[in-house]
Protein backbone atom coordinates (compact mmCIF):
# COMPACT_ATOMS: atom_id res chain seq x y z
CA UNK A 1 0.00 0.00 0.00
CA UNK A 2 1.49 3.35 -0.98
CA UNK A 3 1.73 6.35 1.34
CA UNK A 4 -1.22 8.19 -0.28
CA UNK A 5 -3.45 5.15 0.44
CA UNK A 6 -2.09 4.87 3.98
CA UNK A 7 -3.12 8.45 4.71
CA UNK A 8 -6.49 8.14 2.99
CA UNK A 9 -7.46 4.94 4.78
CA UNK A 10 -5.85 5.83 8.13
CA UNK A 11 -9.08 5.45 10.15
CA UNK A 12 -9.49 1.92 8.79
CA UNK A 13 -5.83 1.06 9.32
CA UNK A 14 -5.96 1.97 13.01
CA UNK A 15 -9.32 0.22 13.57
CA UNK A 16 -9.43 -3.22 15.22
CA UNK A 17 -11.03 -5.67 12.79
CA UNK A 18 -9.86 -3.83 9.65
CA UNK A 19 -6.20 -2.83 9.82
CA UNK A 20 -3.75 -3.16 6.95
CA UNK A 21 -4.88 -6.68 6.02
CA UNK A 22 -8.54 -5.63 5.99
CA UNK A 23 -7.88 -2.56 3.87
CA UNK A 24 -5.98 -4.70 1.39
CA UNK A 25 -8.99 -7.01 1.18
CA UNK A 26 -11.23 -4.01 0.44
CA UNK A 27 -8.82 -2.81 -2.24
CA UNK A 28 -8.80 -6.24 -3.87
CA UNK A 29 -12.62 -6.59 -3.81
CA UNK A 30 -14.88 -6.26 -6.86
CA UNK A 31 -18.47 -5.21 -6.22
CA UNK A 32 -21.34 -4.82 -8.70
CA UNK A 33 -24.06 -2.32 -7.76
CA UNK A 34 -27.26 -2.58 -9.78
CA UNK A 35 -29.22 0.66 -9.81
CA UNK A 36 -27.65 4.05 -9.09
CA UNK A 37 -30.82 5.47 -7.54
CA UNK A 38 -32.03 6.07 -3.99
CA UNK A 39 -30.30 2.97 -2.60
CA UNK A 40 -27.42 3.01 -5.07
CA UNK A 41 -26.20 6.52 -4.18
CA UNK A 42 -25.33 5.80 -0.51
CA UNK A 43 -24.10 2.27 -1.35
CA UNK A 44 -21.73 3.65 -4.00
CA UNK A 45 -20.57 6.60 -1.89
CA UNK A 46 -19.53 4.46 1.08
CA UNK A 47 -17.96 1.66 -0.95
CA UNK A 48 -15.94 4.25 -2.88
CA UNK A 49 -14.84 6.10 0.24
CA UNK A 50 -13.90 2.77 1.86
CA UNK A 51 -11.60 2.01 -1.07
CA UNK A 52 -13.26 -1.04 -2.64
CA UNK A 53 -10.92 -1.82 -5.56
CA UNK A 54 -13.33 -2.18 -8.45
CA UNK A 55 -16.96 -1.04 -8.55
CA UNK A 56 -19.36 -1.80 -11.41
CA UNK A 57 -22.43 0.45 -11.71
CA UNK A 58 -25.36 -0.78 -13.81
CA UNK A 59 -28.04 1.79 -14.71
CA UNK A 60 -29.69 2.51 -18.04
CA UNK A 61 -31.69 5.45 -16.68
CA UNK A 62 -31.07 9.19 -16.78
CA UNK A 63 -31.04 11.62 -13.87
CA UNK A 64 -34.41 13.31 -13.48
CA UNK A 65 -35.09 16.45 -11.42
CA UNK A 66 -37.41 14.46 -9.13
CA UNK A 67 -34.50 12.09 -8.27
CA UNK A 68 -32.54 14.85 -6.51
CA UNK A 69 -34.80 14.74 -3.42
CA UNK A 70 -32.96 11.56 -2.33
CA UNK A 71 -30.31 10.50 -4.88
CA UNK A 72 -27.57 12.51 -3.20
CA UNK A 73 -24.72 11.68 -5.59
CA UNK A 74 -26.21 13.83 -8.34
CA UNK A 75 -26.14 17.59 -8.91
CA UNK A 76 -28.73 19.71 -10.63
CA UNK A 77 -26.49 19.94 -13.72
CA UNK A 78 -26.58 16.11 -14.03
CA UNK A 79 -30.25 16.16 -15.10
CA UNK A 80 -30.57 14.25 -18.36
CA UNK A 81 -27.24 12.42 -17.99
CA UNK A 82 -26.95 8.65 -17.65
CA UNK A 83 -26.86 7.70 -13.95
CA UNK A 84 -24.09 5.10 -14.18
CA UNK A 85 -21.65 7.51 -15.84
CA UNK A 86 -22.69 10.60 -13.85
CA UNK A 87 -22.27 8.58 -10.62
CA UNK A 88 -18.86 7.22 -11.61
CA UNK A 89 -17.63 10.74 -12.47
CA UNK A 90 -18.53 12.07 -9.00
CA UNK A 91 -17.24 8.93 -7.27
CA UNK A 92 -13.93 9.08 -9.13
CA UNK A 93 -13.46 12.61 -7.78
CA UNK A 94 -14.12 11.27 -4.28
CA UNK A 95 -11.56 8.47 -4.59
CA UNK A 96 -9.12 8.27 -7.54
CA UNK A 97 -7.77 4.93 -6.23
CA UNK A 98 -10.98 3.09 -7.19
CA UNK A 99 -11.65 1.68 -10.68
CA UNK A 100 -15.21 2.16 -11.97
CA UNK A 101 -17.09 0.32 -14.69
CA UNK A 102 -20.07 2.46 -15.75
CA UNK A 103 -22.48 0.08 -17.46
CA UNK A 104 -25.15 2.14 -19.22
CA UNK A 105 -27.42 -0.81 -19.86
CA UNK A 106 -30.56 -2.37 -18.52
CA UNK A 107 -29.70 -5.56 -16.62
CA UNK A 108 -31.21 -8.46 -18.55
CA UNK A 109 -30.92 -12.22 -18.69
CA UNK A 110 -28.60 -11.69 -21.67
CA UNK A 111 -25.92 -9.71 -19.80
CA UNK A 112 -26.45 -10.71 -16.15
CA UNK A 113 -24.42 -13.95 -15.89
CA UNK A 114 -21.35 -12.57 -17.69
CA UNK A 115 -21.46 -9.41 -15.59
CA UNK A 116 -21.93 -11.19 -12.25
CA UNK A 117 -18.96 -13.45 -12.94
CA UNK A 118 -16.66 -10.42 -13.11
CA UNK A 119 -17.44 -9.39 -9.51
CA UNK A 120 -17.29 -10.94 -6.03
CA UNK A 121 -20.40 -9.40 -4.49
CA UNK A 122 -23.67 -8.20 -6.05
CA UNK A 123 -25.75 -5.41 -4.51
CA UNK A 124 -29.41 -4.94 -5.45
CA UNK A 125 -30.47 -1.29 -5.53
CA UNK A 126 -33.23 -1.68 -8.12
CA UNK A 127 -36.84 -0.54 -7.94
CA UNK A 128 -38.95 -3.35 -9.43
CA UNK A 129 -39.78 -7.00 -8.79
CA UNK A 130 -38.90 -8.22 -12.27
CA UNK A 131 -35.24 -7.14 -11.92
CA UNK A 132 -35.09 -8.29 -8.29
CA UNK A 133 -36.03 -11.88 -9.26
CA UNK A 134 -33.63 -11.75 -12.20
CA UNK A 135 -30.79 -10.58 -9.91
CA UNK A 136 -31.57 -13.28 -7.36
CA UNK A 137 -31.56 -16.07 -9.94
CA UNK A 138 -28.37 -14.84 -11.63
CA UNK A 139 -26.68 -14.60 -8.20
CA UNK A 140 -27.80 -18.16 -7.35
CA UNK A 141 -26.55 -19.50 -10.69
CA UNK A 142 -23.16 -17.73 -10.47
CA UNK A 143 -22.79 -18.44 -6.70
CA UNK A 144 -22.41 -14.77 -5.83
CA UNK A 145 -23.52 -13.36 -2.47
CA UNK A 146 -26.30 -10.79 -2.90
CA UNK A 147 -26.82 -7.81 -0.63
CA UNK A 148 -30.52 -6.98 -0.89
CA UNK A 149 -32.34 -3.79 0.07
CA UNK A 150 -35.77 -2.41 -0.75
CA UNK A 151 -38.07 0.32 0.51
CA UNK A 152 -41.75 1.13 0.86
CA UNK A 153 -42.84 4.59 1.97
CA UNK A 154 -41.29 4.82 5.49
CA UNK A 155 -40.04 1.22 5.80
CA UNK A 156 -37.10 -0.72 4.42
CA UNK A 157 -35.89 -4.32 4.20
CA UNK A 158 -32.24 -5.47 4.18
CA UNK A 159 -30.76 -8.96 3.90
CA UNK A 160 -27.81 -10.94 2.56
CA UNK A 161 -28.77 -13.78 0.22
CA UNK A 162 -26.85 -16.70 -1.35
CA UNK A 163 -24.10 -16.37 1.23
CA UNK A 164 -22.49 -19.68 2.12
CA UNK A 165 -25.41 -22.02 2.93
CA UNK A 166 -27.90 -19.18 3.48
CA UNK A 167 -31.30 -18.60 1.84
CA UNK A 168 -32.04 -16.75 -1.40
CA UNK A 169 -34.64 -14.06 -2.10
CA UNK A 170 -36.99 -16.74 -3.47
CA UNK A 171 -36.78 -18.60 -0.13
CA UNK A 172 -38.30 -15.47 1.42
CA UNK A 173 -40.77 -14.55 -1.34
CA UNK A 174 -41.20 -17.50 -3.75
CA UNK A 175 -43.69 -15.68 -5.96
CA UNK A 176 -43.89 -12.01 -6.95
CA UNK A 177 -47.01 -10.04 -6.04
CA UNK A 178 -49.56 -9.36 -8.74
CA UNK A 179 -48.77 -6.39 -11.01
CA UNK A 180 -49.70 -3.04 -9.53
CA UNK A 181 -50.26 -4.55 -6.08
CA UNK A 182 -47.12 -3.09 -4.47
CA UNK A 183 -46.46 0.36 -5.81
CA UNK A 184 -42.97 1.83 -6.12
CA UNK A 185 -41.55 5.21 -5.06
CA UNK A 186 -42.45 6.95 -8.31
CA UNK A 187 -46.12 6.08 -7.75
CA UNK A 188 -46.58 6.59 -3.99
CA UNK A 189 -43.57 8.62 -2.92
CA UNK A 190 -40.83 7.89 -0.40
CA UNK A 191 -39.27 9.84 2.44
CA UNK A 192 -35.90 10.94 1.02
CA UNK A 193 -33.71 9.87 3.93
CA UNK A 194 -35.04 6.27 3.99
CA UNK A 195 -33.04 4.94 1.01
CA UNK A 196 -30.06 6.70 2.62
CA UNK A 197 -30.49 4.58 5.76
CA UNK A 198 -31.24 1.31 3.94
CA UNK A 199 -28.51 1.82 1.32
CA UNK A 200 -25.97 2.57 4.04
CA UNK A 201 -26.94 -0.68 5.78
CA UNK A 202 -26.38 -2.51 2.48
CA UNK A 203 -22.91 -0.92 2.12
CA UNK A 204 -22.14 -2.01 5.68
CA UNK A 205 -23.20 -5.62 4.94
CA UNK A 206 -21.03 -5.68 1.79
CA UNK A 207 -18.01 -4.36 3.70
CA UNK A 208 -18.56 -6.97 6.46
CA UNK A 209 -18.63 -9.73 3.81
CA UNK A 210 -15.38 -8.45 2.28
CA UNK A 211 -13.63 -8.15 5.64
CA UNK A 212 -15.13 -11.34 7.08
CA UNK A 213 -16.07 -9.58 10.30
CA UNK A 214 -19.23 -9.49 12.41
CA UNK A 215 -22.38 -11.41 11.61
CA UNK A 216 -23.76 -10.86 8.13
CA UNK A 217 -27.55 -10.54 7.74
CA UNK A 218 -27.63 -13.96 6.10
CA UNK A 219 -30.70 -15.99 7.08
CA UNK A 220 -32.15 -12.83 8.56
CA UNK A 221 -34.32 -10.06 7.19
CA UNK A 222 -34.01 -6.68 8.83
CA UNK A 223 -37.06 -4.42 8.62
CA UNK A 224 -36.54 -0.79 9.54
CA UNK A 225 -39.38 1.64 10.26
CA UNK A 226 -38.31 5.27 9.93
CA UNK A 227 -41.46 6.61 11.64
CA UNK A 228 -40.72 5.04 15.01
CA UNK A 229 -37.00 4.32 14.43
CA UNK A 230 -37.58 0.64 15.20
CA UNK A 231 -35.90 -2.42 13.70
CA UNK A 232 -37.30 -5.94 13.52
CA UNK A 233 -35.15 -8.92 12.54
CA UNK A 234 -36.94 -12.01 11.19
CA UNK A 235 -35.26 -15.38 10.70
CA UNK A 236 -35.42 -16.69 7.11
CA UNK A 237 -34.78 -20.36 6.32
CA UNK A 238 -33.04 -21.71 3.25
CA UNK A 239 -35.40 -23.68 1.03
CA UNK A 240 -33.22 -26.29 -0.64
CA UNK A 241 -35.85 -27.21 -3.26
CA UNK A 242 -36.31 -23.57 -4.29
CA UNK A 243 -32.58 -23.02 -4.76
CA UNK A 244 -32.11 -26.34 -6.56
CA UNK A 245 -34.89 -25.41 -8.98
CA UNK A 246 -33.16 -22.14 -9.93
CA UNK A 247 -29.84 -23.94 -10.48
CA UNK A 248 -31.48 -26.80 -12.42
CA UNK A 249 -33.21 -24.31 -14.71
CA UNK A 250 -29.95 -22.51 -15.46
CA UNK A 251 -30.28 -23.46 -19.14
CA UNK A 252 -33.65 -21.67 -19.29
CA UNK A 253 -32.36 -18.52 -17.60
CA UNK A 254 -31.47 -16.84 -20.88
CA UNK A 255 -35.00 -17.15 -22.23
CA UNK A 256 -37.03 -16.80 -19.02
CA UNK A 257 -39.38 -13.82 -19.24
CA UNK A 258 -39.07 -12.07 -15.85
CA UNK A 259 -41.44 -9.28 -16.83
CA UNK A 260 -44.09 -11.84 -17.62
CA UNK A 261 -43.34 -13.79 -14.42
CA UNK A 262 -44.03 -10.57 -12.51
CA UNK A 263 -47.21 -10.01 -14.50
CA UNK A 264 -45.92 -7.10 -16.53
CA UNK A 265 -46.59 -6.67 -20.26
CA UNK A 266 -49.91 -8.43 -19.81
CA UNK A 267 -53.22 -6.92 -20.78
CA UNK A 268 -53.77 -5.23 -17.45
CA UNK A 269 -50.76 -3.14 -16.56
CA UNK A 270 -52.44 -0.18 -14.97
CA UNK A 271 -55.82 0.08 -13.34
CA UNK A 272 -57.16 1.81 -16.48
CA UNK A 273 -58.40 -0.62 -19.11
CA UNK A 274 -57.92 0.57 -22.66
CA UNK A 275 -61.19 0.27 -24.64
CA UNK A 276 -59.26 -1.67 -27.32
CA UNK A 277 -58.42 -4.41 -24.79
CA UNK A 278 -61.86 -4.59 -23.22
CA UNK A 279 -63.33 -7.18 -25.60
CA UNK A 280 -60.66 -9.67 -24.44
CA UNK A 281 -61.92 -9.33 -20.88
CA UNK A 282 -65.58 -9.90 -21.72
CA UNK A 283 -66.45 -13.57 -20.98
CA UNK A 284 -63.00 -14.04 -19.41
CA UNK A 285 -63.41 -15.99 -16.15
CA UNK A 286 -60.45 -14.25 -14.50
CA UNK A 287 -62.32 -10.96 -14.37
CA UNK A 288 -65.66 -9.84 -13.05
CA UNK A 289 -67.09 -6.94 -14.99
CA UNK A 290 -69.33 -4.77 -12.86
CA UNK A 291 -71.64 -2.44 -14.77
CA UNK A 292 -72.42 0.36 -12.30
CA UNK A 293 -74.98 2.11 -14.53
CA UNK A 294 -78.66 2.25 -13.62
CA UNK A 295 -80.67 -0.63 -15.05
CA UNK A 296 -82.40 1.53 -17.67
CA UNK A 297 -79.23 2.78 -19.30
CA UNK A 298 -78.39 1.58 -22.81
CA UNK A 299 -76.73 -0.08 -24.65
CA UNK A 300 -76.83 -3.10 -22.40
CA UNK A 301 -73.48 -4.76 -21.76
CA UNK A 302 -73.72 -8.49 -22.43
CA UNK A 303 -71.26 -11.15 -21.26
CA UNK A 304 -70.98 -14.25 -19.03
CA UNK A 305 -68.96 -12.33 -16.47
CA UNK A 306 -71.00 -9.09 -16.45
CA UNK A 307 -72.88 -8.15 -13.30
CA UNK A 308 -75.24 -5.17 -13.22
CA UNK A 309 -74.78 -3.44 -9.88
CA UNK A 310 -75.89 0.19 -9.62
CA UNK A 311 -74.16 1.91 -6.70
CA UNK A 312 -76.79 1.12 -4.02
CA UNK A 313 -76.87 -2.58 -4.85
CA UNK A 314 -73.11 -2.63 -5.09
CA UNK A 315 -72.75 -1.33 -1.53
CA UNK A 316 -74.74 -4.31 -0.26
CA UNK A 317 -72.35 -6.74 -1.92
CA UNK A 318 -69.02 -5.28 -0.75
CA UNK A 319 -67.93 -8.34 1.22
CA UNK A 320 -68.32 -10.64 -1.77
CA UNK A 321 -66.64 -8.17 -4.11
CA UNK A 322 -63.63 -7.80 -1.80
CA UNK A 323 -62.69 -11.44 -2.37
CA UNK A 324 -62.98 -11.42 -6.16
CA UNK A 325 -59.62 -11.49 -7.95
CA UNK A 326 -60.09 -8.69 -10.48
CA UNK A 327 -63.06 -6.40 -10.94
CA UNK A 328 -63.48 -4.11 -13.94
CA UNK A 329 -65.86 -1.24 -13.23
CA UNK A 330 -67.79 0.08 -16.22
CA UNK A 331 -70.16 3.03 -16.63
CA UNK A 332 -71.41 5.19 -19.52
CA UNK A 333 -68.56 7.69 -19.85
CA UNK A 334 -65.93 6.62 -17.31
CA UNK A 335 -66.79 9.31 -14.74
CA UNK A 336 -68.93 7.27 -12.33
CA UNK A 337 -66.68 4.21 -12.50
CA UNK A 338 -63.73 6.40 -11.51
CA UNK A 339 -65.62 7.92 -8.57
CA UNK A 340 -66.88 4.55 -7.38
CA UNK A 341 -63.41 3.03 -7.69
CA UNK A 342 -61.93 5.79 -5.55
CA UNK A 343 -64.74 5.44 -3.04
CA UNK A 344 -64.32 1.66 -2.73
CA UNK A 345 -60.54 1.92 -2.46
CA UNK A 346 -60.68 4.56 0.25
CA UNK A 347 -63.63 3.31 2.27
CA UNK A 348 -63.29 -0.46 1.92
CA UNK A 349 -59.54 -0.72 1.17
CA UNK A 350 -60.35 -2.63 -2.00
CA UNK A 351 -57.30 -3.50 -4.07
CA UNK A 352 -58.72 -5.50 -6.96
CA UNK A 353 -60.35 -2.73 -8.98
CA UNK A 354 -59.86 -1.67 -12.57
CA UNK A 355 -61.94 0.67 -14.69
CA UNK A 356 -62.82 0.90 -18.34
CA UNK A 357 -61.37 4.22 -19.50
CA UNK A 358 -64.03 6.32 -21.22
CA UNK A 359 -66.80 3.85 -20.39
CA UNK A 360 -69.30 2.32 -22.82
CA UNK A 361 -69.10 5.45 -24.98
CA UNK A 362 -65.44 4.70 -25.74
CA UNK A 363 -66.42 1.19 -26.90
CA UNK A 364 -68.98 2.65 -29.29
CA UNK A 365 -66.32 4.92 -30.79
CA UNK A 366 -64.28 1.85 -31.74
CA UNK A 367 -66.90 0.42 -34.11
CA UNK B 1 -55.09 -17.14 24.24
CA UNK B 2 -53.58 -13.77 23.52
CA UNK B 3 -51.31 -13.01 20.57
CA UNK B 4 -49.82 -9.86 19.05
CA UNK B 5 -50.20 -9.30 15.31
CA UNK B 6 -47.86 -6.83 13.57
CA UNK B 7 -48.42 -5.48 10.07
CA UNK B 8 -45.79 -4.10 7.69
CA UNK B 9 -45.68 -2.07 4.47
CA UNK B 10 -48.75 -2.17 2.27
CA UNK B 11 -50.58 -4.49 4.73
CA UNK B 12 -50.74 -1.61 7.23
CA UNK B 13 -52.83 0.29 4.70
CA UNK B 14 -55.38 -2.53 4.55
CA UNK B 15 -55.61 -3.00 8.32
CA UNK B 16 -55.20 0.70 9.12
CA UNK B 17 -52.96 -0.12 12.07
CA UNK B 18 -49.45 -1.40 12.67
CA UNK B 19 -50.14 -3.69 15.57
CA UNK B 20 -53.07 -5.28 17.42
CA UNK B 21 -53.75 -7.85 20.11
CA UNK B 22 -56.04 -10.77 19.42
CA UNK B 23 -57.70 -13.28 21.68
CA UNK B 24 -57.84 -16.49 19.61
CA UNK B 25 -58.35 -20.25 20.01
CA UNK B 26 -55.54 -22.32 21.56
CA UNK B 27 -52.91 -23.97 19.32
CA UNK B 28 -53.97 -22.52 16.00
CA UNK B 29 -51.97 -23.56 12.92
CA UNK B 30 -50.52 -20.96 10.55
CA UNK B 31 -53.10 -21.90 7.93
CA UNK B 32 -55.98 -21.48 10.36
CA UNK B 33 -54.54 -18.13 11.39
CA UNK B 34 -54.41 -17.07 7.73
CA UNK B 35 -58.11 -17.88 7.39
CA UNK B 36 -58.84 -15.83 10.51
CA UNK B 37 -56.89 -12.92 9.08
CA UNK B 38 -58.83 -12.95 5.80
CA UNK B 39 -62.12 -13.19 7.62
CA UNK B 40 -61.23 -10.03 9.52
CA UNK B 41 -59.68 -8.22 6.54
CA UNK B 42 -61.22 -9.63 3.31
CA UNK B 43 -59.04 -7.37 1.16
CA UNK B 44 -55.96 -9.33 2.33
CA UNK B 45 -57.10 -12.18 0.12
CA UNK B 46 -55.63 -10.31 -2.84
CA UNK B 47 -52.37 -9.36 -1.13
CA UNK B 48 -49.02 -11.17 -1.17
CA UNK B 49 -47.39 -11.61 2.23
CA UNK B 50 -45.49 -14.00 4.46
CA UNK B 51 -46.20 -14.78 8.08
CA UNK B 52 -43.55 -14.96 10.77
CA UNK B 53 -44.23 -16.39 14.22
CA UNK B 54 -41.95 -15.19 16.98
CA UNK B 55 -39.60 -13.64 14.40
CA UNK B 56 -39.32 -16.86 12.37
CA UNK B 57 -40.55 -16.93 8.79
CA UNK B 58 -41.98 -19.80 6.81
CA UNK B 59 -42.94 -22.82 8.79
CA UNK B 60 -46.44 -23.70 7.73
CA UNK B 61 -46.92 -26.59 10.15
CA UNK B 62 -46.04 -24.48 13.09
CA UNK B 63 -48.64 -24.07 15.80
CA UNK B 64 -49.16 -20.66 17.28
CA UNK B 65 -48.82 -20.60 21.05
CA UNK B 66 -50.04 -18.08 23.60
CA UNK B 67 -48.22 -14.75 23.71
CA UNK B 68 -46.87 -15.32 20.20
CA UNK B 69 -45.95 -12.37 18.01
CA UNK B 70 -47.09 -12.81 14.42
CA UNK B 71 -45.68 -10.57 11.69
CA UNK B 72 -47.53 -10.06 8.41
CA UNK B 73 -44.87 -9.12 5.88
CA UNK B 74 -45.40 -8.08 2.24
CA UNK B 75 -42.53 -7.73 -0.25
CA UNK B 76 -41.22 -4.19 -0.95
CA UNK B 77 -39.98 -3.18 -4.38
CA UNK B 78 -38.80 0.42 -4.10
CA UNK B 79 -35.21 1.54 -4.39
Amino acid sequence: MNSEAKIRYNRHLILDGVGLAGQERLMAARVLVIGAGGLGCPILSYLTAAGVGRIGIVDFDEVDKSNLQRQVLFRTEDIGKNKASAASKHLQALNPLVTFDAIEERLSNQNALDLFEQYDIIIDGTDNFSTRYLINDAAVITFRPLVYGSIYKFQGQVSVFNYKQGPSYRCLFPEPPKPGQIKNCSEIGVIGVLPGIIGTQQANEAIKLILGIGEPLSGKLLIYDALNASSTVLKVDRNEATIKKVIDQKADFLTFDYDRFCGMNTKIESDQIDPQDFSDLLNDGDHLIVDVRELWEVPELIGDNVLQLPIDELKAKIETLQTVKKIVLVCQSGVRSKQIKEFLETTYKMNNLFELAGGINALKDLT
Amino acid sequence: MKVTVRYFGKIQEVTDLSEEHWDIAESLTIDAFRAYLIEKYPALKNETYQLAVNQELLDLNKTILAMAEIAVLPPFSGG
